[in-house]
């Protein structure tokens, strides 16, 4: 190529003006001719030939991803909600069949005997509570000792 | 028109479409990612498909405004981030630069304009014609010119700084 059609086919380039068939002719005679040509220009066009061969890589997919969410998101929600209230129940047989079961007998003695174990069991606490009042009541003394009206 | 039919329509220009995504999005997850919602959007006007003139032409002018808007999502929700981001990938390209001369370029190219860049990447990596992007890009002949010939000169003169700085 002579030197005046290079430099056309170049000020061309940089103007936008060049057709395809000129930036084809311009980059085959860079890439024949390595002794002539611009440097910086050959890593250009080398990184756009480079760039061609980027592809997709993955299969076309034409089923709608968002959509595939939601139905995940709600599936795992009744789950969540179904395992939550099969535990409760669960729970909830449980209690009454052992701890809060109402023991009851038809013999008034053994009742008597029963409620009196429970009324003693319940005072033993309200003693103790009575004890630290008596701590009070000598404190009142002792108050009504010093300030006589 | 059924699947089969349909991926064989879209299937010669589905690779142009990534790239085109990828030159946008940069990352190749989310490049592929916009692929498939531009899959999408085509087979879910698959009735009117028949009717367009040039499905490719379409089909690469979705693409763009897609990325576009993804771009724009982007930046709005994480300004800060983008900004501290900016030296850390400063010192990542200088360490860059010098090994391999394919990366100037592909780092000054992503410095363009967006518009530029699609224009950049139309015309010199899918060797397409100027009424082809004026289509695409819904500008006139003229104005795809001087788009591409600012670029071209762009990266001209960086590779000339990147050059002259690797020499000093």
């Amino acid at each position: 190529m002579e030197q005046s059609r290079k430099e056309e086919l170049l000020r061309k380039y940089e103007n936008g003006e060049s057709n395809l068939q000129e930036e084809k002719e311009l980059k085959d005679y860079f890439k024949n001719n390595p002794e002539v040509s611009d440097e910086n220009l050959t890593h250009v066009f080398n990184y756009y030939e480079a760039q061609k061969l980027v592809d997709l890589n993955v299969p076309i997919n034409l089923k709608q991803k968002s959509r595939k969410d939601v139905w995940l998101g709600l599936a795992a929600s009744l789950v969540l909600v179904f395992g939550l209230l099969f535990v409760l129940l669960q729970n909830k047989q449980e209690l009454p069949s052992d701890s809060l079961v109402l023991k009851t007998s038809n013999n008034p003695e053994e009742v008597l005997k029963e409620t009196q174990k429970a009324l003693a069991l319940l005072s033993v606490h309200v003693n103790t509570g009575i004890g630290s009042v008596r701590y009070l009541k000598e404190y009142q003394k002792s108050k009504d000792k010093i300030f006589k009206e | 028109m059924n699947q089969l039919e349909f991926v064989a329509l879209i299937s010669p220009f589905k690779d142009r479409i990534f790239r085109l995504a990828k030159r946008l999005l940069v990352s190749t997850e989310e490049a592929q990612d916009a692929s498939q919602e531009v899959f999408l959007k085509l087979w879910n006007k698959n009735s009117e498909i028949s009717s367009w003139s040039n499905v490719e032409a379409m089909a690469m002018t979705i693409t763009k405004n897609y990325c576009l808007d993804q771009l724009k999502a982007k930046r709005s929700k994480t300004i800060s981030l983008v900004s501290s981001n900016y030296s850390d990938g400063n010192s990542l390209e200088r360490k860059l630069e010098g090994t391999n001369s394919l990366t100037w370029v592909h780092r000054i190219m992503e410095q363009l304009p967006e518009q530029q860049k699609i224009i950049m990447q139309l015309r010199e990596i899918e060797q397409m014609e100027f009424y082809e992007i004026a289509e695409i890009m819904k500008m006139n002949e003229t104005a795809v010119r001087v788009a591409l010939s600012r670029s071209r000169k762009f990266i001209k003169e960086k590779m000339q700084e990147t050059h002259s700085y690797g020499t000093k």
